[in-house]
């Protein structure tokens, strides 16, 4: 399977991006290899959809596995344009490495199968792709947060930023809007309540409450860091937490 | 008074309060219908409400540069939340299991199920629910339509969904919401206001 050759082919790119560290420099041709492996991992979408003659986003291990390639297009588009510090590059091919993981762990099964009725939608489909192009750009602004305190170097708040502009309206359209509308037609109604649209929310709460603060000027370089952090984790709670901690509708794992 | 309440600091007062207790319903969803929730949810729409009418003013009066996508977020959510009390002031619903030939009344309709399939993958996973209605009036035919998971059907403000399915018949849920389309909307105005000003915002980064 695609995705566990990219997972292996991740470990000794980890292992030059630490001496690359060690080294303060970066290798450009690692960024042609991450951005090709993230084009892999889409591929592996592909080919899963065209055996299920449906978009196969159905599945927390296709979710999973469409972040990881995202990310790791986002990481090394970012390298070949000399946009990243080795400790950046660092950061983000490690937590790709990590969803990766996750995918192949048996918390997300990966065996193929058509969706269930209710997961038949183009809907669904707006709402996955969304969500998880979203996620993958407040992964990267949360690495950049990460850099920012730990390094003090607020350098890094310009790009923190630039995701967040980008994923935020992907989050809040994929998560929020699209699901919602999906909902409705397969649910029978818009909102529910329930614990992962409530998380959903959360996370786009904070974010928004990070943009709005900074519209009043006052705000820290140091603050916006920590929620941006803040903000990333209730993301991943949603994303994870929801499904193995709180019951609801979103059970399909 | 009317400068507090739509100030932008009462804003990001109430977005964490919010928060807040969204997070406290994991544990006690109880709270989503206490006043705990509903007056936050209140200032924060007289208080998005404020905002939304003085900017658009300024706007108009050239105070300060037009940017559409935020007023257009702001108007959307607005309608969304009057949209969630609407329909807890009119929304009515049943969900019922019908067997062929079994009807429901609504007003002078008649909706009568004439048959159901169930469709299934071959690992026996299922893949598909399908009822067939014919709504008539007076005896009369006036339509009939097949309802499928995810396609439901929607008739003079009577939605009817595909839900379940079992031995004893389909499983169908009835629903009158008249806050449907101006949810739609709302969610609509959301997505497009998002889009538009980020994409404003990130080129005046570069």
């Amino acid at each position: 399977m695609i995705s566990t050759i990219v997972t292996y082919t991740l470990l000794p790119l980890v292992v030059i991006n630490i001496y690359s560290i060690i080294k303060k420099r970066s290798f450009k041709f690692t960024g042609y290899i991450l951005f090709t492996l993230g084009l892999a991992l889409l591929i592996e979408v592909i080919l899963r959809s065209i055996e299920i003659r449906f978009p196969a986003l159905t599945s927390l291990f296709e979710g999973l596995i469409l972040l990881s390639g995202i990310i790791l297009i986002i990481d090394g588009s970012l390298i070949i344009k000399e946009k990243l510090s080795p400790g950046g590059v660092f950061g983000i091919t490690i937590t790709s490495l990590i969803f990766l993981l996750i995918a192949l762990s048996p918390i997300a099964p990966g065996e193929l199968q058509p969706p269930i009725p209710a997961l038949q939608s183009n809907w669904l489909l707006l709402h996955v792709s969304f969500s998880f192009i979203g996620e993958a750009f407040f992964t990267l602004s949360f690495i950049m947060a990460l850099l920012l305190l730990i390094k003090g170097d607020s350098r890094y708040q310009s790009l923190m930023m630039k995701s967040i502009y980008i994923g935020y309206p992907f989050y809040l359209s994929g998560a929020i809007v699209f699901g919602a509308i999906w909902a409705s037609s397969a649910w029978g109604a818009f909102w529910s309540w329930d614990p992962k649209e409530i998380w959903a929310l959360i996370t786009v709460l904070i974010y928004t409450l990070l943009l709005h603060l900074r519209l009043n000027k006052k705000v820290r370089v140091k603050t916006e860091g920590i929620l941006v952090i803040i903000a990333f984790l209730s993301s991943m709670f949603t994303l994870f937490g929801v499904n193995f901690l709180l019951e609801g509708l979103h059970s399909y794992r | 008074m009317i400068k507090i309440l739509s100030s932008i600091k009462l804003a990001i007062l109430l977005i964490v309060v919010l928060i807040v207790i969204l997070a406290i319903s994991s544990i006690k969803p109880e709270i989503l219908n206490s006043l705990i929730f509903l007056i936050p949810l209140i200032l924060f729409f007289i208080n998005l409400t404020l905002c939304t009418v003085i900017r658009i003013k300024r706007e108009i009066n050239g105070e300060i540069p037009f940017k559409v996508g935020p007023d257009i977020i702001h108007l959307g959510l607005l309608a969304l939340i009057i949209g969630g009390f609407l329909s807890i002031l009119t929304n009515k619903e049943i969900s019922k299991v019908l067997a062929i030939g079994d009807s429901v009344q609504y007003r002078e309709y008649t909706l009568r199920v004439d048959s159901y399939n169930y469709f299934e993958y071959l690992d026996g996973r299922p893949k598909d629910w399908v009822t067939t209605i014919s709504i008539y009036k007076d005896a009369s035919l006036v339509k009939t339509r097949k309802i499928e998971v995810g396609k439901p059907l929607r008739f003079k403000g009577l939605t009817t969904y595909q839900i379940s399915f079992s031995d004893m018949g389909t499983g169908l849920l009835f629903k009158m919401d008249r806050s449907y389309y101006l949810k739609l909307i709302s969610f609509l105005l959301i997505f497009l206001g998002v889009f538009i000003t980020y994409i404003q915002k990130i080129k005046e980064i570069k």
